[in-house]
């Protein structure tokens, strides 16, 4: 079968996309319709295979740890339902991961030792955290791996915590909202503090990213919260999520923003990063590497939470089995036991392929369907949603960016009329196929 | 007394003698707790699952660890009212 080739509308003109050819080329009217096999043929290349799952033997990338479910702020529209105290992991349970993870890595010829932290808050665990950071480390001196830890927190606690982040991670995602009101608005009045973790963290070695949760009180904000960003601290990157709704966020009178809106105020933060020298992230519209799943689903990654379970995803097995998924991968005990059942590694590889919506998308190995859990999840609907609209409109802007367009980008981001009418095709591809409406 | 974090551990830098030590696992963690105020009890506590020693073993580890730095200049005095 012949590698898809996917067509949008962009004013007078279309884009042309076939990703697994990596070719992008912007045409007239004629030569789509006019010449649609010579153009399938002038695009061909050196065609990739479809992005998949490996097959065989679990490979994690990572070891996620999950210290606690706990958390010391309770966010607007956060689901998690964290209370400040909750289940802690037993500290050589936590150990226990990390030696498993690095005798995989020394085995498998690896570089790197990878360990990422979730929560919860991690430092809701402190010593939890502070254990597997040092195991991590001993146990790749030991095999000679290099040490690579990640976290992601809320940055709310003291001096000589941020420094033993800066001194010992070497990616930082910190949630930090933008400027004062909706920052406390969002996330329990935390704002003093977090912007006092965002300092000390810029002069550390770590690479630090600025996690910005978008509602519609922020997102015309954009532009000038990355400047303000830019000025007062020096992340590496600052990563845009729109808000996901929740019973809290609601309650909270707290919305999603238009996904009109925030592509064409995320094209002007792009814009505004760049000149200050910061990537400026949207995860689905990541168009660098093909991939089939958006996440550590079906990627192997193993998340060890503290009740010793092994699953794929971080968010909370509740939410998943709301909608209808085990992403349980095994169990690992406090002694070292690890039991990876090959039906279980196999199910959740299988699940991250299957996504019908996105089977026409120009997008479908770039966002990969986003979230497993929120947003592409067995029986979700068929057609096209705000995430869909937003992550297509970037990622058209961002496919033009790569061709030296970025004024027609610009002016498609600065268009509803044509925002809309390249979000909401039934189908991308240059010769049709399934229709979604 | 200066220190850097490093990928095999820490590096000690007295600045009073010039003298400059590698402090590699399991000592690099003994070092970064007691630079962030811990007992030597909780030191112990947490240097049994960083180096999965038994209580009486990681006591000792960190008692004969902070001899070592004392002797060598690297600690001034022992602060430690929980022993």
């Amino acid at each position: 079968m012949a590698p898809p080739v996917f067509a949008l509308p962009v004013f007078d003109k279309w884009l042309v996309y076939a990703p697994l050819d990596r070719v992008t080329a912007l045409v007239n009217r004629a030569a789509l319709e006019d010449f649609p096999e010579e153009l399938r043929a002038a695009l061909g290349g050196q065609a990739e295979p479809e992005p998949q799952p490996r097959q065989g033997a679990v490979c994690p990338q990572f070891l996620g740890i999950v210290p606690t479910r706990a958390c010391n702020l309770s966010c607007a529209y956060c689901g998690f339902g964290a209370t400040r105290h909750g289940q802690e992991m037993e500290l050589r349970l936590a150990a226990a991961g990390v030696d498993w993870m690095a005798e995989f890595a020394a085995r498998s010829g690896r570089p790197t030792l990878d360990v990422h932290f979730f929560g919860g808050e991690p430092f809701a665990a402190p010593d939890v955290v502070e254990v597997a950071v040092h195991r991590t480390r001993a146990a790749a001196a030991a095999r000679d791996l290099l040490p690579h830890l990640e976290m992601a927190t809320n940055g709310v606690f003291n001096e000589a915590r941020a420094r033993f982040v800066g001194d010992y991670f070497d990616t930082v995602v910190l949630s930090f909202d933008g400027f004062r009101a909706a920052h406390d608005r969002h996330r329990s009045g935390s704002f003093d503090q977090v912007a006092a973790t965002a300092r000390a963290l810029s002069a550390a070695p770590s690479d630090v990213c600025f996690r910005v949760c978008v509602a519609e009180d922020n997102v015309e904000q954009l532009p000038e919260t990355v400047d303000w960003f830019a000025e007062e601290f020096r992340p590496t990157s600052i990563g845009f999520e729109t808000l996901q709704p929740t019973p809290q966020s609601d309650r909270a009178g707290l919305r999603a923003p238009d996904p009109y809106v925030f592509a064409a105020q995320f094209r002007k933060a792009a814009r505004a990063a760049g000149r200050h020298g910061i990537d400026a992230v949207y995860g689905a519209s990541v168009i660098e590497g093909l991939r089939f799943s958006f996440c550590p689903v079906g990627n192997d990654s193993l998340i060890l939470h503290p009740d010793g379970r092994i699953s794929a995803c971080y968010l909370l097995e509740r939410d998943w089995q709301a909608r209808g998924l085990d992403l349980n991968l095994g169990r690992l005990g406090p002694d070292g036991e690890m039991e990876l059942p090959e039906e279980d590694v196999r199910r959740v590889r299988e699940l991250a392929v299957s996504k019908p919506r996105c089977g026409t998308c120009f997008c479908r190995w770039s966002c990969a369907g986003g979230c497993h859990v929120n947003h592409s999840y067995p029986g979700c609907a068929a057609c096209f949603d705000d995430f869909c609209i937003q992550t297509r409109v970037i990622t058209a802007c961002a496919l033009l960016d790569g061709l030296g367009l970025e004024s027609m980008a610009d002016g498609l981001a600065a268009d509803a009329a044509e925002m809309r009418r390249l979000a909401l095709r039934d189908s991308d591809a240059l010769d049709g196929g399934r229709r979604c409406r | 007394m200066k220190w850097a974090v490093e990928t095999r551990g820490v590096l000690l830098i007295n600045e009073a003698t010039g003298a400059v030590v590698t402090v590699e696992y399991p000592q690099a963690a003994i070092w970064d707790l007691l630079t962030r105020g811990e007992s030597n009890r909780q030191i112990a506590r947490k240097l049994c699952a960083i180096a999965s020693l038994d209580p009486d073993a990681a006591e000792a580890l960190v008692r004969e660890t902070l001899a070592a730095w004392r002797e060598a200049g690297f600690l001034a005095r022992e602060e430690d009212p929980s022993g």
